[in-house]
């Protein structure tokens, strides 16, 4: 299996490793936190959501544009004004349907495009093969950060 | 806006998925990449200009509540229906992917306060607009590319 093949199959697969870990939270569990400044489970799973959205159109710039610039998003912001004290269902499901639709889209992509680039306002060069990377990565960082809030609240 | 016309668009947007799906329903693969009867786009190619367009519309939904003006999207949509190759791609994912954006958009929608409905957001070029403005747009917007599906596959809207 080729590095880029890897990458994709652990792309894909965060989904259900979302899926499990909601399905898995009681209600008790959704708002409890590891410390007052972590997330509790409910804002991280309405995060991915977001992100998600912000990642299916990232790629669709960066695919179909030559160099386009990348906003970055202030996350604690779209916590504030987002109302995340919604209830998580809708948002679980969003990222597993947004990212298996990105997936699709990547996978489909030539090895020429997978390099294909933007100019993100903080990271500088920012290509396919860049977001794909840091949303596996962002995507483990989360699941950890709801297994420690839910382990937390095991010790309270 | 009344409210009544609100809940009736909100409504209707929220059911505009299925009335995506229904569109497509039972369509052969040559069907949904037959050439329409007028020059235009593929039935196959519509569904996912729907599902691209509802990822910007989901994003600038989001981006409007944080009053964050940022230009998202290219005008010309031909061409990024080719970069995207969105006429060899299968059609299931970009309807989940509907399915999914405008189930979160509705929800919320559905969590806003009167003022967060009505109050004017920046929008690029120095424009404002308002979450009802949005709703209305991307309500038409699905339900107008509906129709071409339709005129697509049968010729008749």
């Amino acid at each position: 299996m080729t590095d880029r093949a890897a990458l994709l199959g652990r792309y894909r697969e965060a989904s259900a490793a979302i899926a499990g870990v909601v399905g898995r939270l009681a209600a008790s569990e959704l708002d409890c936190r590891e410390s007052l400044a972590e997330w509790s489970p409910r804002q991280v799973v309405h995060h991915l959501a977001d992100v998600e959205v912000g990642d299916a159109m990232r790629l669709r710039l960066m695919i179909a544009h030559d160099g386009p610039l990348i906003t970055a998003y202030d996350e604690d912001l779209f916590a504030s004004r987002l109302h995340y004290e919604r209830p998580i269902d809708v948002s679980a499901a969003l990222f597993c349907q947004l990212r298996a639709s990105n997936a699709e889209l990547v996978e489909r992509l030539r090895e020429a495009e997978w390099s294909r680039h933007g100019w993100h306002e903080e990271h500088e060069r920012y290509s396919v093969e860049i977001l794909v990377d840091r949303s596996i990565a962002h995507d483990a960082g989360h699941l950890a950060q709801i297994e420690r809030a839910i382990a937390m609240k095991g010790r309270t | 806006m009344t409210n009544e016309v609100r809940a009736g668009l909100l409504s209707s947007y929220r059911a505009s998925p299925q009335r995506l799906r229904d569109s497509v329903s039972g369509a052969s693969m040559a069907q949904l990449d037959g050439a329409p009867p007028e020059p235009g786009w593929t039935a196959r190619t519509i569904v996912h200009h729907i599902s691209d367009i509802a990822v910007m519309g989901g994003l600038r939904l989001r981006l409007m509540l944080l009053d964050i003006e940022v230009e998202l999207w290219p005008t010309d949509q031909d061409a990024m229906q080719v970069r995207l190759g969105n006429d060899r791609r299968a059609i299931t994912p970009a309807l989940k992917a509907v399915d999914g954006l405008v189930d979160s958009a509705a929800s919320i929608l559905e969590s806003l306060s009167e003022e967060e409905w009505t109050q004017p957001r920046p929008y690029p070029g120095n424009q404002s607009t308002t979450v009802e403005q949005w709703l209305e747009n991307n309500a038409r917007h699905i339900d107008g590319h509906i129709d071409q599906i339709r005129y697509a596959l049968t010729g008749t809207c």
